[in-house]
C-alpha cells in the first residue's frame, strides 16, 4: 500500500473522531486495503492502523473464522463504524499467524463528517420503507446505517420490505425518508435452467438493468459464464488478454428462465465444483481465497466446424481446457468446446464441452493445481500425468458428490468424459480398468515423455483401487479398498497430497509418498486409509523408492517431437527414467553398452554428467543431479548398425548427498525385431 | 355503536309500558348488549406452496387462537306469545399464533429441501358474525325470564394467513433457520347457525341485566381458499332492555 493511501487513512481516524456532524449528505474518502506481508513495512502499519481504530470503535470485530488448513491462524472479519452507526461496505478482513498479522484487505471510509442523530423514529422508518417500495416493511427493526453513494455519504435506515412476491432490501434516507436505494434479495436471482440432456437446473444469475447475467452472486466467489457467441477471434483475443472483457460477453437471459443449455451447464456445474470443494475439504475454490472464476462458452459456431483448422478444431470444438494466464485479468479461465454435430464424426454427437459435470470439474481441478502444487510446468513429464490425473480424480469424485451413482447420462461413474458423446464414452478415459480405453494400468506401461493424459490412468488407478479394492489386471495385486461409502476418506488424503504436499516438480513414486503421508496426517498411521493408498500405488507397480533405480522402455508410443533421422534401420525409440531414492544422486557417468542378435558386444559409450544433464530434460529442468524422489528422464533413438535385433543396457555412477559412490542401472533390454 | 344498534335503541326509548309479568310474556320486544368470553381455543391449519428459488415450497402453518373476548348487540320484537324474532350481531379482534413447519427450497438444487419451524405471532382474526334468532321467553314471577334462541347465522371472517416464511441462511445454504413469517389478512363469509339461552334479571321494568351461553358454528372459505371454523361456544353477559 502506498505510504500516501496510509497516511489518509491516519487523517480520516482522526477525522472521525474529532469532526462535529455537519449536514445530511457528507463526503469521504473510501480507500481500497490490500497489504500483505510482501510489502511488510505497510502491513505492519496498517495493522496498527487497525488496532488504532479498533480502540477508538471505529472498527468492530463482528467474526471469528478458523483457518480450516491453517490450524495455526485465524481470520478476523472487522466492521467499520462512525460513531455507533455501520458504514455500508466498511469493512475489513485480516489474517493472523501465530507471529502476527500475515494480511489485511477491505475497504475504508475517512473523513465522513456526516450528522449521524436521524429525524426519523425506527417506527417512522418502517413505515418509510414499506411505502418506499409499495409494499409491507417486515424483518427486525431498520438498521441506522451510514450509506456511500455517488454523491457522497447519506445517513439512512436499512430494512427489508414485501413488494409483491418479492423480498427487496431497502435505504430510505434517515430524515426525509425518500428511497435512496432498492434491491431485490437474492431470491429473484435464482433461474431456471435447462442443462444439455434436458434436466432442470437452478442458475444462480444476478439483475441487471432489466435481464439476468450468469453472475453467480450466491455463493462466496465470483462465477462467471461468458458467452462468446461463436466469436473465435475475440475468444482467442480475450483468452490472450489482447483485449479486456466487456460485460456484454457475459451469458445473459432475458426472463431468468435459461435456455441456452450449454451456458446453464457450464455455469452450474462450476458452482457444484464449489460447493464439492467447500463441503468436502473447506476450500474456499480455485485458490483458497475466493479467486474468481471464468468460463468461455460457444468459442466457435458449430456450423463452422467443416471449414475449421485441425488445430482450431481439436481445441475449440472437440475439447475443453483451462488456461491459468488467461481470461479476465489473466488470473484464469476455462474455454468449453463447442461439439460437433452427429454426422462430422460418423454417427457420433459431441456435446458442448461443458455437458459433463466430471468434465467441467476436471478443468476448473487444473485451477486448483496451478494454485496449489503447479504440476504443469513440465506437461510431458510424470508431474504433467499427476497433473491430468488429480483433475480426473476429482473431476470424478465432483459428479459422485453430486450424481446419482449410475451408467446413465447425469450419473456418476469412473468413465471420465462418458456424457461427451452420443453413444456415450467415446471421448473417455476409464479410471476402473483403464484398459477399457486403451490407457495404461500400470507404471512399466507407461508412455515416457508422451501424453501426460495418457500416462495418468495409472495415477487414477491407483485412486480407484483405494476406494474400490480390487485387483489390478496387469500385476494381479490386490488391493483392500476402504470403500465407496468411505471414499471420502481418500478423497482427502489425495486432495491434501495435491494442495499441501506435493511440489511441482513430483513424481509418482513422491505422489505415493506424499498421499500415503496424508492419510497419517488426517487418520493415522498404520490405518485402513494409509493401507489402501499403499497397496494401490503397489498394484499399479509405483513402489516405494529407497535405492535409485533406471528404467529403460524401447518402443514407447513415439511422442510427436521424436525425430529418429540419421539413423540405420531398422532404429527403436527408447524411453529412459533415472530415478533417484531416499537421497538425492550427481550423475558423474553413464555407460551405454549394445549388443548384437549374437550377444556380442557392439558398442560401449562412455558419458559425462554433464552429457546427463544435456540428454535428461524431459521430466525437469536438464541437470546433472537428481532430487530425493524425483526422476530425470530422456527420449532416445537408438539403431544396432542394420542389425534387426539385439539388447541394450546402461550403467549409471552417482554419488549421493554423503559422498558415497553408487552403481546402478537398467536391466539388459531386448530391442525386438521390427 | 353501529347504525342498527342505534336503531334498536330508537325503538326501545319510544316504548309503551309493557313489562314482564309472571306467566306471560307481555313486552312488545327486547334489546340486548353483551360482552361475552369463549374460552375454547380456534384452530386450524392451512397449507401454503409459494415459489422460492424457482421451486414450491411448502408452508405448513397451525393457527390458535386461544380465547376471545367478543361484544354482542341485538333486539327484536315479539310476534306471538313467548316468541320473538330478532337479530344481534357479535364481533371480536384478536392477535393469535401460529405454529410454522416448512420445506424451503435450497438455492441451487431441486428437491432438497431445507426443514424450519417456528411460531408467529400477532397474526389478526377478527369475526363478525349476524345471527338471525328465534327466540322464546318464559318469565318467572315479575323480575326474571329465560330465553331460548337459535337460527341461522352469516359470519364474516379476517384472519392473517402466513403467506411464507422468511429464513437466515448462509453459504452453502444446506441449513437454514427459522426467522419469521411473511403474511396477508385473508377473508370471507359462509352461512351458519346459533343456538343458545338467557338469563335475565329485570331490575326495573325495562331494564336489567342477563347471562347466557351460545354456540354458533359455521365453516366457510377464505378468498384464498382456506378453509375455517367461525364461532363456538360463547358464555357472557351484559344489560337487557324490554319495550
Amino acid at each position: 500500500m502506498p505510504k500516501s493511501i496510509i497516511s489518509a487513512l491516519r487523517i480520516g481516524v482522526v477525522a472521525i473522531a474529532a469532526l462535529a456532524p455537519i449536514h445530511a449528505v457528507a463526503q469521504g474518502r473510501p480507500t481500497s486495503v490490500a497489504a500483505t506481508r510482501a510489502a511488510s513495512g505497510d502491513l505492519r502499519a496498517v495493522d496498527q492502523l487497525v488496532d488504532q481504530m479498533i480502540r477508538s470503535r471505529a472498527l468492530v470485530l463482528t467474526e471469528i473464522q478458523r483457518d480450516p488448513l491453517l490450524p495455526d491462524r485465524q481470520h478476523q472479519r472487522l466492521a467499520q463504524y462512525l460513531r455507533g452507526v455501520r458504514i455500508i461496505g466498511g469493512d475489513l478482513t485480516r489474517q493472523i499467524a501465530s507471529d502476527g498479522t500475515v494480511s489485511v484487505f477491505g475497504m475504508l471510509h475517512g473523513d465522513v463528517d456526516l450528522d449521524v442523530t436521524p429525524a426519523l423514529s425506527v417506527e417512522r422508518a418502517r413505515e418509510a420503507i414499506g411505502r418506499a417500495v409499495s409494499g409491507d416493511a417486515f424483518g427486525a427493526d431498520p438498521e441506522l446505517v451510514v450509506l456511500p453513494m455517488s454523491d457522497g455519504y447519506h445517513l439512512a435506515f436499512f430494512g427489508q420490505a414485501t413488494a409483491g412476491v418479492e423480498i427487496v432490501d431497502v435505504f430510505v434516507n434517515a430524515t426525509s425518508g425518500d428511497l435512496l436505494r432498492q434491491y431485490s434479495d437474492f431470491q429473484r436471482e435464482v433461474g431456471h435452467g435447462v442443462g444439455t440432456y434436458g434436466d432442470d437446473k437452478k442458475v444462480s444469475a444476478k439483475a441487471i438493468a432489466g435481464a439476468f447475467v450468469a453472475t453467480d452472486v450466491l455463493r462466496p466467489v465470483d462465477i462467471t459464464t461468458y458467452d462468446m457467441k461463436g466469436n473465435f477471434s475475440r475468444t482467442t483475443d480475450i483468452l490472450g488478454r489482447v483485449v479486456a472483457v466487456a460485460p456484454s460477453d457475459i451469458a445473459t437471459d432475458a426472463d431468468n428462465d435459461w435456455t441456452d443449455s450449454t451456458v446453464v451447464d457450464a455455469h452450474v456445474y462450476a458452482g457444484w465444483y464449489y460447493d464439492y470443494l467447500f463441503k468436502r475439504f473447506g476450500r474456499r475454490g480455485l485458490d483458497d481465497r475466493n479467486l474468481r472464476m471464468a468460463t468461455l462458452t460457444h468459442p466457435v459456431r458449430l456450423q463452422d466446424i467443416a471449414t475449421a483448422p485441425p488445430e482450431v478444431l481439436g481445441l475449440y470444438y472437440v475439447n475443453a481446457f483451462f488456461c491459468a494466464t488467461c481470461g479476465p485479468d489473466g488470473r484464469g479461465a476455462v474455454t468449453f468446446g463447442e461439439g460437433a454435430p452427429r454426422g462430422f464424426f460418423a454417427g457420433v454427437e459431441v456435446k458442448p464441452f461443458s455437458a459433463a459435470l466430471d468434465v467441467v470439474a476436471h478443468e476448473l481441478t487444473h485451477g486448483v493445481t496451478a494454485s496449489s502444487a503447479r504440476l504443469n510446468g513440465f506437461p510431458f513429464s510424470e508431474a504433467g500425468a499427476l497433473n491430468e490425473a488429480f483433475s480426473d480424480i476429482f473431476g470424478l469424485s465432483t459428479a459422485f458428490y453430486h450424481e446419482p451413482i449410475g451408467s446413465a447420462p447425469l450419473n456418476a461413474s469412473y468413465l471420465e468424459g462418458r456424457d461427451l458423446t452420443v453413444p456415450a464414452g467415446l471421448f473417455s478415459r476409464s479410471i476402473s480398468n483403464p484398459a477399457q480405453t486403451r490407457d495404461p494400468d500400470y507404471y512399466a506401461q507407461r508412455n515416457i515423455g508422451g501424453d501426460p493424459h495418457y500416462n495418468s490412468t495409472i495415477v487414477s488407478h491407483a485412486f480407484y483401487l483405494a476406494i474400490e479394492g480390487g485387483t489390478n489386471r496387469t500385476s494381479g495385486r490386490t488391493v483392500a479398498g476402504v470403500g465407496a461409502a468411505n471414499r471420502e476418506q481418500i478423497e482427502k488424503s489425495f486432495f491434501r497430497a495435491l494442495t499441501a504436499l506435493l511440489p511441482s516438480s513430483a513424481t509418482f513414486a513422491l505422489a505415493r509418498v506424499a498421499t500415503i503421508q496424508a492419510a497419517r496426517d488426517l487418520y493415522g498411521a498404520g490405518g485402513s486409509v494409509e493401507r489402501a493408498i499403499t497397496q494401490a500405488w503397489e498394484a499399479v507397480g509405483v513402489e516405494e523408492r529407497n535405492a535409485p533405480t533406471a528404467a529403460l522402455l524401447p518402443n514407447p508410443a513415439t511422442p510427436a517431437a521424436v525425430s529418429c533421422s540419421g539413423l540405420a534401420n531398422p532404429h527403436w525409440v527408447l524411453a529412459i527414467t533415472v530415478s533417484a531414492g531416499a537421497g538425492s544422486l550427481r550423475v558423474q557417468q553413464w555407460t551405454w553398452d549394445f549388443f548384437d542378435h549374437t550377444g556380442a558386444l557392439q558398442d560401449h559409450e562412455v558419458l559425462s554428467g554433464t552429457r546427463f544433464a544435456q540428454a535428461f530434460s524431459q521430466c525437469g529442468p536438464g541437470s546433472d543431479r537428481v532430487l530425493a524422489q524425483t526422476d530425470a528422464c530422456s527420449i532416445f533413438c537408438v539403431d544396432l548398425r542394420g542389425d534387426t535385433t539385439g539388447t541394450t543396457a546402461i550403467t549409471f555412477t552417482a554419488t549421493d548427498d554423503a559422498g558415497r559412490l553408487l552403481t546402478f542401472g537398467t536391466p539388459r533390454t531386448v530391442l525386438l525385431p521390427r | 355503536m353501529n347504525r342498527a344498534m342505534l336503531i334498536v335503541l330508537a325503538l326501545m326509548l319510544g316504548a309503551g309500558d309493557a313489562r314482564a309479568q309472571s306467566g306471560a310474556w307481555i313486552d312488545r320486544g327486547y334489546v340486548s348488549a353483551s360482552g361475552w368470553y369463549q374460552p375454547s381455543a380456534a384452530a386450524f391449519s392451512a397449507v401454503v406452496r409459494p415459489i422460492d428459488f424457482v421451486e414450491p415450497s411448502l408452508v405448513d402453518t397451525s393457527y390458535t387462537i386461544q380465547s376471545e373476548i367478543g361484544v354482542d348487540a341485538g333486539g327484536g320484537v315479539r310476534v306471538w306469545r313467548g316468541l320473538a324474532v330478532g337479530a344481534s350481531v357479535s364481533r371480536f379482534s384478536k392477535s393469535g399464533r401460529g405454529s410454522v413447519s416448512a420445506q424451503v427450497p435450497h438455492p441451487f438444487f431441486f428437491n432438497r429441501p431445507r426443514p424450519v419451524s417456528g411460531d408467529a405471532a400477532g397474526l389478526t382474526r377478527d369475526e363478525t358474525a349476524l345471527h338471525v334468532q328465534a327466540r322464546w321467553v318464559v318469565p318467572f314471577g315479575r323480575r326474571w325470564q329465560l330465553g331460548i334462541a337459535g337460527g341461522p347465522s352469516w359470519f364474516l371472517v379476517g384472519q392473517d394467513l402466513v403467506r411464507d416464511v422468511t429464513v437466515t441462511q448462509t453459504y452453502p445454504f444446506d441449513t437454514a433457520t427459522f426467522d419469521g413469517v411473511t403474511s396477508q389478512h385473508r377473508s370471507g363469509s359462509g352461512a351458519g347457525f346459533n343456538a343458545g339461552a338467557d338469563l335475565d334479571y329485570m331490575v326495573r321494568p325495562r331494564v336489567g341485566l342477563g347471562i347466557g351461553v351460545t354456540f354458533s358454528r359455521a365453516r366457510l372459505t377464505l378468498d384464498d381458499a382456506t378453509t375455517v371454523t367461525a364461532g363456538g361456544a360463547h358464555v357472557g353477559g351484559g344489560l337487557r332492555f324490554r319495550f
